[in-house]
């Protein structure tokens, strides 16, 4: 029997799509979309089969990449622009998303998603790198905030302005995932909810929740512990300030076992918010 | 035109097109008796697909052993049973609890039956797990998905027979007559035995479905692409029932895995007990009395 979710409040359900949870999405008729991570599929034709049963019973896939580094300094990669952009035409999603963070400098691969500086330079750079992927993207690109556990010194602005110029200049879609928000906002001691009210909600196309541990007083946004009630808290406050279209369950490691229910009650979580 | 008058090098090349036609020509029989006579839709193959239970849909793909194989793989995943690759036991881990697991299948019932943590040989569980797919069959039968039983003996037996005789029949009296008359016939008895063991490899297989079950079969994999997936990656997710789905379908695809263990039990115990038997033939031409104790051990 599968499971559903009621959804009160939220018109469509997701969840990060990953082989350990192929049968769980399958299972699940409550799923209304799924976000596969473009980097994982190197080639059209290393989509899998349960992948294109999904599309078939009419569940939207948004390919997410990790690694265009828009805010890079380097000139943008167009091979995985155009890579990413296959993947959303096979899909036929209504848009990709990515970061606002930066993966290499030079040669390098920092292999983690890295913080911008917030300054108008970052502004320009971000500016640049978008006009260059929407030049090889046939549909909309859209911008994620991310977690860091430091800053730059001397940035010129908060997260939330920096975020909201980010996605207003480069009329960019928002992908909000609370949980980095929520992150951030105890590892960098600023009021979520501040930020929440200073961002461009009429931008907003998804959310992203995901689980995490607090370590040595920080709070580390895992994808592998349990999701935890501020990130929901956030989402209850967002829903208050805007329609939330799409909410989505990410889990990367740690997958519970036969009998552990805990994702499910996420996503039930997460629908009732 | 009596192939026999035909001689040499273009005899060789006769006999290969005789037993080359007598072949296909079985073939082709195997598979108009295996045919779909209904000609099912993709919808009603897809909803058959969906409606067998997971060593039903097992059976399909590999016959009773692999039933038996699934069950001991996903009741140990399960931690429920314990395969011996070395004892060649299986040990339950439940203590006389087994009625207590709840959502058990038959055949998962007919092995954790008589099961104690001292442990019971593989093959007398294996004999008990065949015993219980005898539901399994009829259900397959009913569906088309496999040939009644007559028409199994006929497709495993006649036709495998019909082409063994074509196969002598034109090698025997040659090879005969070539040794009367001191002429050489190698090649041709190589020739036959190529042939002969093509027989053997292509006519006995094990589990035999028909061309129904096949298109089952092979929907039953497409549809649980994402079973596959889960099964590779985080096998431990996964209920008992799609356990032993996933190994009915796909076996094992990691190599520390409990169907591997049963399976090398499995094995061992095969080819030990087929060993003692050749031993015991050879040792009583060659050795008479002497050899007891070795063959015995």
């Amino acid at each position: 029997m599968a499971a559903v979710a009621n959804l009160d409040h939220i018109s469509q359900l997701g969840i990060g799509f990953r082989p350990e949870l192929a049968r769980l999405i399958q299972c699940r008729h409550d799923i209304g979309f799924v976000e596969i991570v473009a980097d994982d599929f190197t080639h059209l034709k290393c989509i899998p089969q349960a992948l294109r049963d999904l599309q078939k019973r009419g569940v939207t896939i948004i390919p997410h990449s990790l690694s265009l580094s828009v805010g890079g300094a380097d000139p943008v990669d167009v091979r995985r622009v155009k890579h990413l952009n296959s993947l959303a035409q096979y899909f036929d999603s209504p848009f990709v998303s990515d970061h606002i963070a930066f993966v290499r400098a030079g040669s390098l691969e920092s292999g983690h998603l890295l913080p911008v500086k917030r300054d108008h330079a970052s502004l320009r750079i971000i500016a640049e790198n978008i006009a260059a992927i929407k030049d090889h993207l046939s549909i909309p690109l859209v911008l994620e905030n991310i977690a860091t556990i430091f800053q730059w010194p001397d940035n010129q602005m908060n997260e939330a302005e920096f975020v909201s110029q980010v996605v207003e200049n480069t009329d960019c879609g928002l992908l909000l995932d609370l949980s980095n928000l929520f992150a951030n906002s105890h590892n960098l001691n600023f009021s979520a909810l501040e930020y929440l009210q200073a961002l461009p909600l009429h931008r907003l196309k998804y959310v992203h929740m995901a689980g995490g541990v607090f370590k040595n007083n920080l709070y580390h946004d895992s994808h592998c512990h349990s999701l935890k009630k501020q990130s929901l808290e956030l989402l209850t406050a967002l829903k208050k300030l805007c329609h939330v279209e799409r909410v989505m369950l990410e889990r990367d490691d740690k997958f519970p076992a036969d009998g552990d229910l805990e994702l499910e009650r996420e996503l039930e979580a997460i629908a009732h918010a | 035109m009596n192939p026999f008058e035909i001689h040499g090098p273009i005899y060789l090349l006769v006999y290969f097109a005789i037993c080359g036609t007598a072949f296909l020509l079985a073939k082709a029989l195997k598979a108009y008796l295996l045919r779909d006579q209904n000609q099912t839709s993709p919808a009603q193959i897809s909803s058959i697909a969906k409606g067998l239970q997971p060593y039903e849909a097992a059976y399909l793909t590999g016959g009773p052993e692999r039933v038996f194989l699934s069950a001991c793989a996903a009741l140990s995943r399960h931690n429920l049973i314990e395969v011996g690759r070395v004892s060649r036991k299986i040990y339950s881990k439940l203590e006389g609890k087994a009625r207590q697991v709840d959502n058990l299948q038959y055949v998962e019932q007919a092995l954790l039956a008589n099961l104690n943590t001292s442990g019971e040989s593989i093959s007398i569980s294996r004999s008990k797990v065949n015993n219980a797919t005898a539901g399994i069959v009829r259900v397959l039968e009913g569906h088309g998905l496999k040939p009644t039983t007559d028409r199994v003996g006929f497709i495993q037996f006649v036709i495998p027979l019909f082409y063994v005789l074509v196969v002598l029949a034109f090698s025997l009296p040659k090879c005969l007559m070539a040794a009367k008359l001191h002429l050489p016939c190698g090649f041709l008895i190589i020739e036959s035995i190529v042939a002969l063991a093509l027989t053997v490899k292509l006519f006995r297989q094990q589990g035999e479905i028909t061309a129904k079950g096949e298109a089952v079969s092979e929907a039953l994999r497409l549809e649980n692409s994402a079973l596959k997936m889960t099964h590779s990656t985080n096998p431990s997710g996964l209920s008992l029932r799609d356990s032993a789905l996933a190994y009915g379908l796909f076996g094992a695809l990691a190599l520390a895995d409990p169907f591997n263990d049963a399976n090398y039990a499995l094995r061992r115990q095969t080819s030990d007990s087929s060993g003692g038997g050749s031993c015991g033939s050879s040792c009583g031409s060659s050795c008479g009395g002497g050899c007891g104790g070795g063959c015995g051990g």
